[in-house]
């Protein structure tokens, strides 16, 4: 419990200041003020400025919210198709299941770095090109997981029992198999979160992401790097916020999984 | 001479207390049983004894041994090396060169009654559980221990192979001048062979003595009355209906085939018990039973539809007709939902809608009837013992007032007094109309509970008691 706690007392430190800058930031994000232009860390500018001028900060605060859109976005897309795919593989088995896992198998061994300049040839670079992207990624990591758990449940008595009740497969997969398998897909998807953050981050720093003058962690980053020998601040702020943001994600997954054993170990 | 001494002896894992003041001389040649329920303690005491107890247990007490102490366990097939020949996992066990060894596992083997010369060959899975149990055995003996610690070794075999077994212990505990305790919830099985009881629950022993005298005492009275109760039954019903009706029926999986021809017919009011060994296809025949698969020839009528055959409208009414309760309590009830939930499920088979005040009076009556209050309703599955989750599944099986009801070793994992109650409450509604069909390993139960058994045997129903005429 005190490791729930703490996991999600780090994700907070980055959702509450993403939450925020969704209506406030202390500064424009998109005003240049070049007389500004990289100054250290000061009252006003807690943080420093960019070589724009913009306040790191704001920055930081704007691109949490970005970035955490991005890869909370793509994951609860992969969740709604991955998770039924799942399902459906798990409920009808043979040559259903097959053909399901089998597309699943061929999307996982794409690379998803590959798929990510694929889509963004396709769609153009941008926010929404990295959210597809990521989620496609995750499709099959879901639906693997969805059915690996969802298996056991359909031979336990109470499925026969339901099966007896009259409930179609359908009916049977919603009412008792998906609340049986929230736990672990849950635990996956904030790990997956953890990933997905990472993700988005390499994506827009390789400029197939978040395109400027949005901003986003891996934008940062990217601009940073010219400058790592004079401002190293610029590199460090954003990579340090990367560092927390999947820690504290990953953290909260291995600790939800923990809950939940010790939980079911008592009952 | 004393060859097991435990003076006193406690085991607690963290602040859970399994077992104290536990106290136990053996002399060789002496065979204890050891009797409690599930929980009671008598693993524990019984892993305190050989020195086995787990990481985290803390043992209080003393425990005084003298000479070699070995163990046979619950599931042979957990208990023997899958990769290895079972003649060589038995040299393996006995102390001596190769060469000796080899001929010495030979001796055992022909000792535990299996025949060597071809067993010795063989990998665990070509055996059956009792040879397994066999082979578990001599590898135990194949030591020469004083002590042998047998915990509940018959538990997984059927009950022919479970005396073999026993009297194979016991003869060996003879013959060798070794002493045996004899783990086990079941007193019938003790009271046949051993010399002493002792009576564990809750994890102190409550009784003990020398057989016969101790079949006296007050608790182990009680429990022998349970064990050997027989619920009250009336007379059959006046022109009972046929409610189910099976016939020739055939199915398989692959090239094998599990049912071979299978006509068998149950009227209301009427207890079908169904007995034979595990893997024979009593389940199977429960799944046809229940429609929940589709045979390869044969019909299965309820109630004069025949649930294979019927869809939509019919399908439902005959769904409603035939309700089941399954073997493990912990996995009959899905553990998210709470119970009034969970007892109502089958009510969208009514016929015609139900009000929501209908149904909770329908659940409310269906729990009443199995002995369950009110309130338990708004309770989830995690609440209740195993004995209630079963009654909660007898509930929902009754809530859509069928006509036949599927009991699948409905009451293997329930302890002696909470069975007794579970097949009382069974007989209640036998004689209120119900038809069961119970499928059993427990002979003597079911001996006294049924209108009729049969023995499913190499896909094929046997008659074993009472068959009424005409069958």
């Amino acid at each position: 419990m005190r490791r729930l706690f703490a996991a999600g007392a780090l994700t907070a430190l980055f959702v509450a200041p993403a939450l925020v800058a969704l209506v406030w930031t202390p500064w424009d994000v998109t005003a240049i003020d070049v007389a500004a232009r990289m100054q250290g860390p000061s009252a006003q500018h807690w943080l420093g400025t960019d070589p724009f001028g913009r306040d790191v900060l704001s920055l930081l605060m704007a691109g949490a919210s970005v970035s955490l859109g991005v890869a909370l976005a793509a994951i609860v897309a992969a969740l709604a198709l991955g998770v039924p795919i799942g399902l459906i593989a798990s409920a009808r088995r043979g040559w259903i299941d097959d053909i399901l896992m089998r597309s699943a198998d061929v999307l996982f061994a794409f690379p998803g770095l590959l798929l990510a300049i694929l889509l963004s040839a396709a769609i153009g670079p941008g926010a929404i090109d990295a959210a597809l992207a990521i989620a496609l990624f995750n499709v099959p990591v879901f639906a693997r997981v969805a059915r690996g758990a969802a298996l056991p449940i359909w031979s336990a008595p109470f499925v026969a029992a339901a099966r007896l009740s009259g409930r179609t497969r359908i009916g049977i997969a919603i009412a008792h198999v998906l609340p049986n398998i929230a736990a672990p897909i849950i635990v996956q998807a904030s790990i997956q979160s953890a990933m997905a953050l990472l993700a988005e981050a390499g994506l827009s720093f390789a400029g197939l992401g978040v395109q400027p003058p949005a901003p986003s962690w891996g934008r940062m980053l990217a601009d940073a790097q010219t400058l790592i020998a004079s401002a190293p601040r610029l590199a460090l702020v954003p990579g340090l916020a990367i560092v927390v943001a999947v820690a504290g994600l990953t953290l909260l997954g291995d600790a939800l999984a923990d809950h939940w054993r010790v939980r079911r170990g008592r009952v | 001479m004393t060859v097991l001494a435990c003076d006193g002896v406690g085991v607690a894992y963290g602040d859970r207390v399994a077992l104290s003041g536990f106290s136990l001389e053996l002399v060789p040649g002496e065979v204890v049983a050891l009797i409690g329920e599930t929980g009671s303690g008598k693993s524990s005491a019984a892993l305190a004894a050989l020195g086995l107890l787990p990481d985290g247990a803390a043992l209080t007490g003393r425990v005084t041994r003298h000479g070699r102490v070995a163990m046979v366990f619950q599931e042979p097939l957990l208990s023997l090396n899958p990769l290895m020949r079972v003649g060589a996992q038995v040299a393996e066990a006995v102390r001596a060169s190769r060469a000796d060894a080899k001929a010495q596992a030979a001796r055992l083997l022909a000792d535990v009654g299996l025949d060597a010369t071809t067993v010795a060959r063989r990998y665990p899975h070509e055996l059956s559980g009792g040879q397994r149990q066999r082979v578990a055995i001599a590898m135990a003996l194949a030591g020469e221990p004083a002590v042998l610690v047998a915990d509940e070794p018959t538990t997984a075999l059927d009950p022919e192979t479970t005396a073999q077994v026993i009297a194979l212990l016991v003869a060996a505990a003879r013959d060798r001048g070794m002493a045996l305790l004899l783990v086990t919830h079941d007193l019938a099985l003790a009271r046949g062979y051993a010399d002493r009881i002792v009576l564990i629950d809750h994890g102190r022993v409550v009784e003990s003595g020398p057989l016969p005298a101790a079949l006296d005492l007050p608790r182990t009275a009680g429990l022998l009355a349970r064990l050997d109760h027989v619920p009250e039954r009336s007379g059959p019903l006046p022109d009972p209906k046929p409610v189910l009706t099976v016939c020739g029926l055939v199915h398989g999986y692959g090239a094998a085939v599990v049912l071979d021809g299978i006509d068998l017919d149950v009227a209301a009011g009427e207890i079908v018990g169904l007995v034979g060994p595990s893997g024979e296809g009593k389940s199977t025949l429960l799944r046809l039973a229940l429609g929940l698969e589709t045979p390869r020839a044969g019909t299965v009528r309820i109630a004069g539809i025949d649930i294979h055959q019927a869809r939509g409208r019919a399908l439902r009414a005959v769904r409603r007709q035939v309700q089941a309760v399954f073997q493990d309590p912990g996995a009959s009830l899905d553990p998210h939902w709470p119970v009034g939930r969970i007892v109502a499920e089958p009510l969208s088979l009514w016929p015609e809608p139900l009000s929501r005040d209908a149904a909770r009076g329908r659940v409310q009556h269906a729990l009443a009837r199995v002995g369950l209050d009110a309130d338990a309703a708004a309770r989830h599955p995690g609440a209740f013992s195993g004995g209630q989750r079963q009654r909660i599944a007898l509930a929902r099986a009754l809530v859509v007032e069928p006509a036949l009801i599927v009991l699948d070793e409905a009451t293997s994992a329930l302890d002696a007094a909470v069975r007794a109650d579970m097949l009382d409450l069974i007989a209640g509604l036998a004689d209120s109309g119900i038809a069961f069909l119970f499928v059993t390993h427990d002979h003597a139960m079911i001996a006294g509970l049924a209108d009729s058994v049969w023995r499913l045997s190499n896909g094929r129903l046997i008659p074993t008691l009472r068959p009424r005429p005409g069958q």
